[in-house]
């Protein structure tokens, strides 16, 4: 018969009321709370039907050394004089429990009770949720540049879609947190006043919904991007080795009985040390190349330049639906040419280059397009919008970012020669001249293609074979 | 904390306060409230400590004795005065209130 249970903590931090009555529950079937935290662990007890009592001593600390201060031994002193035995603690929370049924409760003034909830609230509780509701922002509108710059990409990834729904969802965790809360504040001062205790109230099973979302959208942002999963792993195991170190180093300080504010001013500074380790590390590794991955079908190889320095990069052997030699003749033979596939249940995408690979100095002709599939119809004006605006979105950042292609913008053309339902044209109104570049669409499927092989005027040929091979075929 | 808090004082309040006229420990105050009141005013050990350690820092109470954790506490001239005050409120109260309802 197991000794032991432990159980995920759905509960708000402020929510006395739930917990206490999740106690109670967890006596009447014979577990007794002994361990407090991100996890709760129970000590099996004869079912009992305990009176619980989950109150705040404010002047504690998430940092403070495992034994008590005298303040708290006082504390508990207190409760035990009116019958209440300490069951476990952790940081300024503290539970009791009592086999008197009408024991006198522990808080007795709901002003005071408001006001100690609120100064254990404002130590740690506060604060890490507003840092939480500040980087679920910060995905969030980082996740919509991604999208102003390349809707219908964006729309494409599982991964871009996961992480914007994701930094929605801890948003509205955290808002249920601290809305919940000073909702539950602004009206229990009012109870207070005319002397009433106000029950808390949190959502545990929305909370349980909302995590198991969020770890859920974590995985398929870990998975779907197979780019990006090296990376995405290291920074992971990162984080966790560096949460794990920090609470090593904050667990054995407080073992050791240091005081609070050493504690906190060791950790903070370890956090930042670590970080920096951590961050280092990982951009050596990455400027070495070590998350690097070689993709299916390619071959690295290396250039090294006039200055002496060296650098790699890969030559891929995808199957394309469209070649350069099929609208043109080239005698380059090195070409590189690269496949990438995005799917999302909104909208697919097939990005497809033939490049010379870098260092080549010939002047070989070069092709390069996007083929977006809409699956999602309300959505296929936002990425023929975001396609027309390519040149607009288009930004480079060094030092500060720049827009290359400022001057240039996509304009309508006749449509018929492509078979296409529309079609545009690059054009730059710097020089009033028309660029090597279209947009062609049909049904629900928008095309993007450029590259110095279409120089020239293009014959009635080339544009059949490209509207054959991206605007008719079945490309996934 | 301010001292505007307790510009007026709740029962328990009142009631911790009187308990200390005489030097009290912090913990038998609970028993002697319930006494006072004959169970009527009934303070929480949270409460109770909490609001010791309120009186302490505005210096309406002075700690006199400590044996180990049994710490004991007595009113000062201040803690006085804010109780009289009270006092005086509430008989203004009931004066007020049997001028209404004079027979």
């Amino acid at each position: 018969m197991l000794k032991t249970k432990y159980e995920y903590n759905f509960y708000s931090f402020y929510d006395h009321t739930g917990m206490e009555q999740h106690f109670e529950k967890m006596a009447a079937q014979g577990w007794l709370i002994e361990k407090l935290g991100y996890f709760w662990r129970y000590r099996r007890i004869g079912p009992q039907a305990l009176r619980f009592s989950v109150v705040y001593y404010s002047e504690a600390s998430e940092f403070d050394p495992t034994k008590p201060s005298e303040g708290e031994l006082t504390f508990y002193d207190f409760c035990a004089q009116a019958g209440w035995n300490k069951a476990a603690s952790r940081a300024q929370m503290n539970v009791f429990y009592n086999e008197d049924a009408n024991a006198v409760p522990i808080e007795t003034d709901a002003a005071l009770q408001v006001e100690t909830l609120h100064q254990s609230m404002k130590k740690e509780q506060l604060i890490a949720w507003f840092l939480m509701l500040a980087l679920a922002l910060w995905i969030f509108f980082d996740m919509c540049k991604s999208f102003i710059r390349d809707f219908a990409a964006a729309l494409s990834r599982l991964s871009a879609l996961s992480a914007i729904l994701d930094s929605v969802l801890l948003f509205l965790l955290c808002a249920l947190e601290l809305g919940g809360y000073y909702l539950w504040r602004r009206r229990a001062k009012r109870e207070a006043e005319l002397g009433r205790f106000l029950p808390t109230r949190s959502h545990p099973v929305l909370q349980m919904l909302a995590l198991l979302v969020l770890v859920m959208g974590c995985a398929v942002v870990l998975y779907s991007d197979k780019e990006g999963r090296g990376t995405y792993l290291a920074i992971l195991t990162g984080i966790v080795l560096l949460d794990a170190l920090i609470w090593g180093i904050k667990g054995l300080l407080k073992r050791r009985g240091g005081s609070a504010e050493l504690n906190r001013g060791i950790t903070l500074v370890s956090v930042l040390i670590l970080s920096f380790i951590f961050s280092f590390t990982y951009l050596r590794s990455v400027r070495n190349g070590q998350f690097d991955q070689t993709p299916e079908n390619a071959t690295r190889y290396e250039v090294t330049w006039s200055n002496g320095e060296t650098s790699f990069y890969y030559a891929y052997d995808d199957p394309l639906p469209l070649y350069v030699q099929d609208l043109t003749k080239t005698d380059y033979d090195r070409y590189s040419c690269e496949l990438a596939e995005e799917s999302s249940p909104l909208a697919s995408q097939v990005r497809g280059a033939q490049r010379m690979r870098t260092g080549d100095e010939d002047d070989a002709p070069e092709l390069n397009y996007e083929v977006t599939d809409v699956k999602f119809a309300p959505l296929f004006d936002a990425c023929l919008d975001g396609e027309l605006k390519y040149y607009q979105n288009y930004t480079v950042t060094f030092y500060r970012t720049h827009r290359p292609f400022r001057n240039w913008e996509y304009r309508e053309v006749d449509a018929a020669p492509w078979g296409a339902d529309r079609a545009w044209q690059a054009f730059d109104t710097e020089s009033d001249g028309w660029g090597v570049s279209w947009v062609l669409t049909r049904g629900k499927r928008i095309v993007r293609i450029g590259g110095s092989a279409l120089t020239g005027t293009l014959s009635q040929a080339q544009m059949d074979t490209i509207s054959e091979k991206l605007l008719d075929a079945d490309i996934k | 904390m301010a001292r505007e808090k307790f510009s007026t004082l709740t029962e328990q309040m009142f009631y911790i306060l009187l308990c200390l006229r005489e030097e009290c420990c912090g913990m038998d105050v609970m028993a002697r409230v319930n006494e006072l009141t004959g169970g009527r005013v009934a303070v929480g050990p949270g409460t109770l400590y909490n609001l010791l350690e309120q009186f302490l820092a505005a210096g309406y109470i002075v700690e006199t004795r400590a044996e180990g954790r049994r710490r004991s506490y007595q009113l000062t001239a201040e803690g006085k005065t804010l109780l009289q005050n009270e006092v005086e409120r509430l008989q203004a109260q009931v004066r007020d209130y049997e001028k209404l309802f004079e027979r």
